[in-house]
């Protein structure tokens, strides 16, 4: 067994097998795996809020599903990987507490799995599985080996996708 | 309208905060112990800038059973408060209330009114002294409640302030009762604007 690398909020990282890469405790948050099956490498970012346009303080690239995407292509793509090669597995985007700002239509959660999605399809990489939305939150661990995404959370039977 | 980033935030009006969030725990604190009938103190009250992992690691590790219970507040100011306190930690607090003894499993639907209770409690009397010392009006939402992973519940202020920089900005109130195991935080998280009208009135007044 590899190492197990670990990516902070709004964060993301890049990792290669025999290494998995993890992030801890995924609520409203969305974890996006792009990972390339041949060369068995994978990127991971931790992404936030769901679009980097809306937001006056928006360097951190990583923290936004529109930007965090691209970000995380440019770093696969810096490592000699296709983009062309990749696809994707994501988790979280949960609604932790039953409440809504007036005004918003979904939550937060939701637009942070719909920008997600939406960046996918512009850069044309298909999503294999997801595991997102619900009320609860999730520890997502990726194996490039395998292409597994194991998701756990607290009192539930751990998954994989 | 865009939202003010924390730095613009001036020492002072840091001090008031931490004072104002002192007074309404200080509050808090007493009316849960009468509650109680516990010997809860206050632990400290801090304005804090962390990074979004710190946060998520300030209840023992995103990954660690934490219970929350989080209410809105709306009205001259808007935001949010977040009880939280390690999974075992609320058992205690619920046995305090119930006259009971021992781990809960599984919460029933007493246990969550239970702990529901006590946040409520808490974060009510905290906004009353708020309105009391800052002479805003404040309207406080219902509880909810939410067990889950640490990091996975305090995502929900992190996100809050990640619409406005790279740094959480809260104000945390600590309280403990060393003799029932209990260490619980009161998390205030509001916007640049809301703590700056909660500053002004008082410093009409200095």
């Amino acid at each position: 067994m590899g190492e197990i690398i670990k990516v902070g909020i709004a964060a993301l990282d890049v990792c290669k097998a025999p290494d998995s890469i993890t992030t801890l405790g995924l609520g409203s948050c969305v974890g996006v795996v792009l990972y390339d099956e041949l060369n068995k490498t994978a990127g991971l970012v931790h992404v936030m809020l769901p679009d980097s346009t809306r937001i006056r303080e928006n360097t951190n690239r990583a923290k936004f599903a529109d930007t965090g995407v691209d970000l995380m292509i440019e770093r696969l793509e810096a490592i000699g990987i296709k983009k062309m090669m990749l696809k994707a597995k994501i988790a979280g985007g949960a609604k932790m507490f039953e409440f809504s700002r007036p005004g918003e239509k979904y939550s937060i959660g939701d637009q942070n799995v719909m920008a997600v999605l939406q960046a996918l399809r512009r850069h044309r990489i298909p999503v294999v599985a997801q595991d997102t939305g619900l009320n609860y939150g999730r520890t997502i661990l990726f194996n490039p080996a395998t292409y597994e995404l194991k998701i756990t959370s607290a009192g539930k039977m751990d998954k994989v996708i | 309208m865009e939202k003010k980033s924390f730095n613009e935030l001036e020492t002072v009006e840091k001090d008031i905060i931490t004072e104002l969030g002192n007074i309404g725990i200080g509050n808090a604190a007493t009316s849960m112990a009468a509650m109680l009938n516990s010997k809860l103190t206050i632990d400290f009250t801090k304005v804090l800038a962390l990074d979004f992992d710190e946060i998520a690691n300030m209840m023992g590790g995103p990954e660690a059973l934490t219970v929350g219970v989080l209410s809105l507040f709306e009205g001259d100011a808007e935001g949010m408060f977040l009880f939280v306190l390690q999974k075992s930690q609320a058992d205690n607090l619920i046995n305090m209330l119930l006259k009971t003894a021992g781990p809960i499993d599984f919460y029933d639907h007493i246990h969550f009114s239970a702990i529901k209770e006590i946040g409520n409690i808490i974060e009510g009397t905290y906004l009353t002294a708020l309105e009391g010392l800052t002479g805003l009006s404040l309207k406080l939402s219902p509880p909810q409640v939410c067990i889950d992973m640490a990091g996975a519940i305090l995502s929900v202020p992190v996100i809050e302030f990640g619409q406005t920089g790279d740094k959480g900005f809260l104000v945390e109130s600590g309280f403990k009762d060393v003799e029932q195991d209990i260490d619980g935080r009161l998390l205030m998280v509001s916007s640049v604007d809301s703590y700056q009208k909660m500053c002004n009135v008082l410093k009409l007044k200095m």
